[in-house]
């Protein structure tokens, strides 16, 4: 099926790599279906994109790229939500990012990742019990140069547009 | 609102399958316990609001110009792809260890 995203254009997606959100990422209620859109240039992150909203996506990264300590415990009763199980390998907690203006930051949220069972497509944003976790956890702090620096190698964002699991 | 008194042990049914019970009266802190239907997710307030905020954050903050999101993107993925790199460095140190 093709959908249209305000970010990546048009793009197809197959029915069976759609994700069905078990609970709402909250603030967007009304958004039940979502698609994991990679560009092979910005690889590690990825696109958490609605399918019944084109202008709404996510940037996203698996939690444990940006900690590598990240294991917050799941409750039983969410991986039962997600159909899953301890330690199921198919299971994905990524962390939403934030850009930030003036200064200039990028910070993930750790507190309420979304939890993502790819083996059967469920997912649920987990608001987790755990204060460790901050939801603003800068993982980048720059200068207001953003976007001055014309030499900048980075491959333009509608590049490859490979929709793929994380 | 409606507004009940409880003491300490007793619960409210809210419909057929939520039943809020008081488990501790502490000084100004009320343990309260929750059971509910997996499907209804429970939530501190405060925490679900500052969460929704930041959720709606950072739909509008991506939308800065595609060209500082590139540029953005491009940092973190040279930051990232070395953190990568070690991080799978250490997993092999780690199979070394055992």
């Amino acid at each position: 099926m093709k959908i249209f995203t305000k970010r990546l254009g048009e793009i197809t997606v197959d029915a069976d790599q759609i994700i069905e959100m078990k609970a709402p990422i909250l603030g967007f209620e009304q958004l039940k279906r979502f698609v994991i859109l990679t560009e092979e240039s910005n690889k590690p992150f990825s696109w958490f994109q609605s399918i019944e909203n084109e202008a709404i996506a996510f940037l996203i990264v698996n939690a444990e790229l940006i900690k590598a300590d990240y294991n917050p415990d799941i409750p039983k009763k969410d991986l039962d939500l997600l159909e899953g199980e301890e330690n199921d390998q198919g299971i994905f907690k990524v962390a939403i990012l934030t850009l930030r203006r003036s200064p200039f930051a990028v910070t993930a949220n750790l507190r309420a990742p979304i939890v993502i069972n790819l083996n059967k497509r469920l997912a649920k944003q987990i608001v987790l019990e755990d204060d460790d976790y901050p939801i603003r956890y800068t993982i980048y702090e720059g200068s207001a140069e953003t976007g001055e620096n014309k030499d900048n190698e980075a491959a333009g964002i509608a590049g490859n547009k490979v929709p793929s699991p994380l | 609102m409606l507004i009940l008194t409880r003491k300490l042990g007793e619960s409210l049914l809210i419909g057929n399958d939520i039943r809020i019970t008081v488990t501790e009266i502490k000084g100004k802190n009320v343990r309260i316990g929750i059971k509910a239907p997996v499907s209804i997710p429970v939530y501190r307030e405060e925490i679900y609001h500052a969460v929704l905020e930041e959720n709606r954050l950072a739909t509008t903050l991506t939308e800065i110009g595609d060209k500082q999101t590139t540029t953005m993107l491009g940092k973190l993925l040279n930051r990232y792809e070395m953190k990568e790199k070690r991080l799978s460095e250490g997993r092999e140190e780690g199979s070394r260890d055992k």
